[in-house]
């Protein structure tokens, strides 16, 4: 009864609120910008990251259109020639970058406080008044087939086949980056038009967190973006997927090799189950104490111990729409069955068995897991800025609340939920003979 | 508990906004104390003065910091992984040229437990032969993975060439496979006990902490050991380069490499943070002269750069690029001559480079991980732990004098150049 006690006393203390609500400054330009500040004092450092609203997800016929559109606005702008968005930020000692997801876009920059404004500006010029030079495009394009050729591994692959074979209709079914051919068709007519389309102020955030004076980022917000002309047009509303209702079995020949030196041997598998978008907190709360679960290695040891599967992980990011939860495996092509049953009845049998001291032990885990991720104001705006996309910044300041607040019966009932041995996606990569 | 009371020094580190609590307990174990506004987290580093450097035969210092965590006198291995896993503590262990590493990541609410264990493992360790058999296998395949890589051969090559097989930064950190073989079990033990002494250890701590009470926790643990004896550690004598010379070596690879070395003082000569910028300048990021060079005028590159290990005693500066094998000898004479005219600078292009080195330095301290390795490493190497502090300044005071001088110096001598090419 104590070290249970105990057990609670420290969980409260743990999830005091890590990203304090309470300090962060909120406001709106007329333009639809949404600003999000927290100021803190710490590091004489701040970070500036700017969140849209649009992903792979808005890549219409054209996939990997949005993440060379992110790619391409590092290739000028009206104030920036080529190659220089980079070096200006490097030569003010701060770092930039970008990263195109399915259901967000963003671009940050860190950077010591007085650096701040040509910063802003910076991030400004580059999603206003971008130039899409012709002749880099041809350049630029061939960084991304490198990457998506770099990127390649067994389980990717098998992710993003499960998820193609999940995703019909709904565009979550497309990889990010696209695939060789489709960046290739890609001209420089589709890019412009998917910026025009897509890049308004109102489907923006502006996150900014660090050292500096609020009052002052404001006015220098409003001085970059505040032209910014809102001529957002609807666009078209995404079907969501329907919910899987039976098993789903597909078999592919393994096409990456892998670089280690037992490749050749190995079957890969992913076991997908439909999992709830950001509009389910709880479900999505139950999904990931449960990838907690199997990420802290406490799921399936026997596997690894009857030399069933090398390698077994989980992954499960949240999204906007109803997504998916995946588990994947390196294994044998002939245990594949067994690997599967297996997998299934430890799942099941882990949910029934959830009581109140292991789902305590399972909630300090996740905890942990989020502070450690938002240890830097990087990761901080971070954060803020991937919950903004999906629904509202506060989900990053309620997140630990969330995981305390969630009941046992809660946890049970979604993961019964959405954790079913009738309905999943199994997709194995066999090896040529 | 008071004959183990501490001496204690407080410094406010105003870069990054924090007291450190240094002190040192009368074995001479060395603890630097400090709390960060980052809630919930702490970070430990512990810095072991030796390393590879301290070794006879290459890989006996690495195997022994991977023995130390796979057995105590108290608790087996997998009773060590269950405490780690229990606790929500992440444990790695590394080895360096000057030095053994070992980091733990916990909830602060976990740091009493991670000090105990801390304490076992370093101070009460197994060494047994089973486990060391076992690790000197996965060592092997590691290297043999290694083997295969043409830009690590190449720096070995490069470290062999630029001071001698017979000196310690000569020699890979992990060994080769005929050296990992035949260590043995007392070798291993002599080497821990030479070294793993009080004098010879800084535990540095940042994050959610209370300073005086992990100071009293730290006292009373780690306070007992017997001071112990202190092994002398030696920069073995390094041969200048007396001549440039180059070499050609032909691997199965799809590209050309080209690799330069120049001999540089370590991290305790004056002109070390002229040479950091020196460094920035040449290779380091998208603006720096090779990127300008190789990626932005010639378009014959995208993996190039330029490193200056931080090491005691001689250090030196590895420039490498990447290219089409067409195109190596253009991509030679481009690397030669953007060292050559490094001293060709402006006041804008030199105050550039500054700003870089500074913000990457600072952008760098935002992490636990990097605060408190960085106060210990500091610490260890003699600059003393507020270098953290220090560092930046002086890079502020940097003249362009200075890097013209140091330029002049040392990047207008003798280098060993290395290229791989395809054997095909």
């Amino acid at each position: 009864m104590i070290k249970r006690l105990l057990y609670l006393l420290t969980l409260s203390t743990l999830s005091l609120a890590f990203i304090p609500r309470e300090r962060i400054i909120l406001n709106t330009l007329p333009n639809g910008l949404r600003i999000i500040l927290l100021p803190r004092n710490e590091l004489k450092l701040v970070s500036i990251q700017l969140w849209m609203k649009i992903g792979s997800i808005n890549d219409g016929d054209k996939p990997g259109l949005m993440h060379l559109v992110e790619h391409m606005l590092f290739n000028g702008s009206s104030k920036y020639p080529p190659g220089k968005i980079d070096e200006t930020i490097e030569e003010m000692g701060g770092k930039i970058s970008a990263e195109t997801g399915q259901d967000f876009t963003y671009f940050s920059v860190d950077i010591t406080p007085e650096f701040l404004p040509q910063a802003i500006d910076i991030l400004s010029d580059l999603v206003q008044h971008p130039l899409f030079p012709e002749e880099e495009l041809d350049r630029e394009k061939r960084v991304v087939i490198a990457e998506i050729k770099g990127a390649s591994n067994p389980f990717q692959e098998a992710a993003w086949r499960l998820t193609h074979l999940l995703f019909n209709n709904h565009p979550y079914g497309n990889p990010i980056p696209g695939s060789e051919e489709t960046v290739k068709r890609i001209t420089r007519e589709d890019i412009l038009s998917a910026w025009q389309l897509y890049y308004h102020p109102d489907k923006a955030s502006l996150i900014v967190v660090g050292e500096f004076d609020p009052q002052n980022v404001i006015a220098e917000v409003e001085k970059a973006f505040g032209s910014w002309h809102n001529a957002s047009l609807p666009t078209e509303p995404i079907q969501e997927e329907p919910t899987l209702k039976r098993i789903l079995r597909a078999s592919f020949p393994l096409k990456v090799n892998p670089s280690s030196n037992e490749v050749g041997a190995r079957s890969y598998i992913a076991l997908g189950f439909p999992a709830p978008g950001i509009d389910d907190i709880k479900g999505v709360i139950a999904l990931d104490l449960l990838n907690q679960l199997i990420e802290n290695g406490q799921l399936f040891e026997n596997l690894k111990e009857n030399g069933l599967v090398s390698e077994i992980r989980s992954f499960f990011l949240t999204q906007k729409h109803p997504s998916v939860f995946i588990i994947y495996a390196s294994t044998w092509k002939d245990a594949i069955d067994e690997v599967e049953k297996e997998i299934l009845a430890q799942l099941l049998q882990t949910i029934k068995s959830l009581d109140n001291d292991k789902l305590t032990k399972l909630k300090k885990s996740l905890l942990f897991s989020f502070y450690c991720s938002c240890e830097t104001y990087s990761a901080q705006a971070h954060m803020l800025g991937f919950y903004e996309s999906l629904a509202d910044f506060s989900i990053a300041c309620d997140y630990p609340g969330l995981i305390e607040a969630i009941s046992l019966d809660e946890v049970k009932e979604k993961l019964a939920q959405f954790i079913r041995q009738d309905a999943y996606c199994l997709v194995s990569l066999i090896p040529p003979k | 508990m008071r004959k183990f009371l501490p001496y204690i020094l407080v410094i406010f580190l105003s870069s990054i906004q924090a007291k450190t609590l240094k002190s040192k307990l009368p074995n001479g174990l060395t603890l630097l104390i400090t709390p960060t506004e980052i809630k919930q987290l702490a970070y430990i580093t512990v810095l072991i003065k030796g390393g590879s450097n301290v070794e006879n035969n290459p890989g006996a210092s690495n195997l022994l910091m991977r023995l130390l965590p796979l057995g105590t006198k108290q608790h087996t291995k997998d009773e060590i992984r269950k405490i780690l896993e229990d606790n929500l503590m992440d444990l790695e262990t590394q080895t360096n040229i000057n030095y053994w590493q070992m980091n733990i990541r916990c909830p602060s609410y976990s740091l009493p437990q991670a000090l105990n264990l801390l304490k076992e493992i370093l101070f009460y360790p197994l060494l047994d032969e089973y486990e060391l058999e076992k690790e000197k296998k996965k060592i092997i395949a590691e290297i043999d993975a290694l083997s295969i890589e043409p830009l690590i051969i190449g720096y070995a090559r490069l470290c062999q060439a630029l001071y001698g097989l017979n000196h310690p930064y000569g020699r890979p950190v992990n060994g080769t496979r005929e050296s990992v073989e035949k260590i043995s079990l007392q070798e291993i033990r002599s080497l821990y006990l030479a070294f793993f002494q009080p004098q010879n250890i800084i535990i540095s701590i940042t994050g959610d902490v209370e300073p005086s009470k992990i100071t009293e926790l730290c006292s009373e643990l780690f306070g007992e050991l017997p001071k112990g004896e202190n092994s002398p550690i030696s920069y073995p004598f390094y041969h200048p380069l007396i001549r440039s010379h180059s070499e050609v070596l032909k691997l199965d690879s799809q590209f050309a490499y080209i690799l330069i070395g120049i001999p540089l003082p370590g991290i305790n000569h004056p002109d070390y943070p002229v040479l950091e910028l020196i460094n920035a300048l040449l290779g380091k990021g998208t603006s720096s002269r090779l990127a300008k060079a190789l990626r932005w005028r010639m378009g014959i590159s995208y993996d190039f750069g330029s490193l200056y290990p931080s090491l005691l005693g001689k250090s030196l500066l590895f420039v490498w690029a990447t290219v089409d094998p067409e195109r190596v000898d253009e991509a030679k004479e481009a690397l030669i001559n953007e060292i050559a005219s490094l001293d060709y600078l402006d006041a804008k292009e030199y105050e550039k480079a500054r700003n870089k080195l500074k913000g990457d330095y600072l952008l760098s301290l935002s992490s636990l991980k990097k605060l408190s390795f960085q106060l210990a490493f500091y610490e260890a190497t003699g600059l003393g732990y507020n270098y953290i502090e220090k560092f930046p300044q002086i890079v502020e005071n940097i003249t362009l004098w200075d890097v013209k001088r140091a330029v002049r110096r040392y990047l207008k001598g003798n280098l060993f150049l290395l290229l791989i090419t395809p054997s095909s």
